[in-house]
């Protein structure tokens, strides 16, 4: 069955970054064994409404972290933009486009920007040219994104807002029309980094 | 079907120092003659057989050329000291055809038998990349070798260049006023020494349109949004956003996109 000596692997690396990443364990049974907490993000939306962007945990090791940015029932979503604040315990690492604003087959795949600034992150996405917006229904996710541990602590972890913020939280339909996205307030969540 | 001729003209054509002083040769006339080395980047197309460098001492005029082979660089022997060169190279492929010849770049040697300016790279400080927004970059380093106290820049003629500032390492430091109308394109950078030697390298930085299209003096998702609905647009289509066609060829795509990208997010200084 080929997915095993995958599952294996898997299991292997795993193990490693655990052991990595917490370097130290505790004892009382024949075993060594690893003891170390996951990074958590506990989410402030509990209902989502319509035109909610949110975010939520998608997953969490004791040294990594992906949030995903979801949006709930929305239509005409061409262009999405927003910046990100979060504890400087965590370091910003990667992303991976959500299925949203891949529906329908883009002719040309969606431009993603994602920027990094001295505090926090900035992120784009876009379908282009003649590519039709597209519709969440319920909650879709739109982009995660893999931070790391630089860090011990709690702290927020929202779309940043306000006075100086260069990139301003928005959804654009194809015709650059603003769409009715709703960001604040609890939309973010509370991180800890153990 | 005839054959497509070369599309891809050679870029980044720089002189890149000299090679030999003929100071062992006898006579006046031998001592100053003098061999040039000269680079450029390589063609894309994968019929291209080789280059021709050709060069002379008016804008345009060939009195020499050297067939370069595959090679991305050719020596020019017997040069006179004191004489401005023009160079250009053209591609050819298999079949004879020749490109358009790459932008023109110019070299002095000094009659003081120093090494000429060296312009090896540029780079527009606020955005940290090659792209000069118009009306907006201000301070261009232009990094290579030779510069002299007092060596001035060039950036073409509708670009105001101020006398620039030595850095420690040796590179300049130019204030620049690229003017709103200037036309956008890659531009050549040239680089003379008060003893009369120059150098320029061409294709060293691209003046291209503001990104921010709705002049709110930052880069963002309005921005964005403008350029993404323009995408894969040729002048004269539907879609077509001049404003988004930000280096000026006609067409919305991958090359307007890399521009964008080195400004997004950012406020541009000296945004009215």
């Amino acid at each position: 069955m080929p997915r095993r000596p995958f599952r294996a692997s898997a299991f292997a690396l795993a193990a490693a970054l655990l052991l990595a990443g917490c370097g130290g364990g505790g004892g009382g049974d024949d075993h060594d064994s690893v003891v170390c907490t996951n990074l958590t993000f506990d989410r402030a939306m509990v209902t989502p409404g319509a035109g909610d962007i949110y975010m939520d945990q998608a997953s969490s090791t004791c040294s990594s972290l992906d949030v995903v940015i979801l949006v709930s029932n929305l239509t005409g979503i061409y262009t999405v933009g927003f910046d990100l604040t979060y504890p400087s315990a965590l370091q910003y690492q990667s992303y991976s486009v959500g299925p949203l604003m891949l529906k329908g087959n883009p002719s040309a795949p969606p431009v993603v920007l994602v920027s990094p600034t001295a505090n926090g992150v900035q992120v784009a996405v876009s379908r282009l040219g003649s590519d039709p917006p597209v519709n969440a229904t319920g909650s879709e996710a739109l982009i995660s994104l893999h931070f790391v541990r630089a860090g011990s602590g709690v702290g927020v972890f929202d779309f940043k807002t306000g006075a100086g913020d260069l990139i301003s939280e928005s959804v654009f339909d194809q015709n650059g029309n603003a769409r009715p996205a709703v960001w604040t307030p609890s939309h973010g969540g509370m991180v800890a980094i153990p | 079907m005839g054959r497509i001729l070369p599309t891809a003209v050679p870029k980044a054509l720089i002189v890149t120092g000299l090679l030999a002083v003929c100071g062992l040769c006898a006579g006046i006339r031998e001592a100053r003659a003098a061999t040039l080395h000269l680079s450029w980047a390589s063609d894309t197309e994968a019929d291209i057989e080789g280059y021709r460098l050709r060069y002379g001492t008016a804008p345009g005029g060939v009195d020499g050329e050297v067939d370069a082979g595959p090679a991305t660089g050719a020596d020019v022997k017997g040069l006179f000291r004191g004489v401005l060169y023009y160079f250009s190279v053209v591609a050819y492929d298999v079949a004879g055809n020749e490109s358009a010849p790459s932008m023109e770049v110019t070299a002095r040697l000094a009659t003081d038998l120093s090494a000429p300016p060296l312009v090896d790279s540029a780079m527009e400080m606020s955005s940290h990349s090659i792209y000069a927004v118009r009306s907006i970059a201000k301070l261009i380093l232009v990094h290579g070798l030779n510069f002299d106290a007092g060596a001035t820049v060039d950036m073409g003629r509708d670009v105001t260049t101020y006398p620039p500032t030595r850095t420690p390492g040796g590179d300049l430091l130019v204030g620049v006023t690229v003017p709103g109308d200037a036309a956008p394109g890659p531009r050549s950078i040239s680089v003379s020494n008060p003893d009369l030697g120059i150098g320029t390298g061409s294709d060293m930085i691209t003046i291209v349109k503001s990104p921010d299209t709705n002049h709110d003096c930052s880069v963002d998702i309005v921005d964005l949004n403008t350029l993404a609905r323009a995408w894969n647009e040729r002048a004269g289509e539907a879609r077509f956003a001049p404003a988004v066609d930000l280096d000026g060829d006609d067409y919305v795509g991958p090359d307007d996109l890399t521009v964008f990208v080195n400004y997004f997010g950012l406020g541009l200084t000296g945004c009215p």
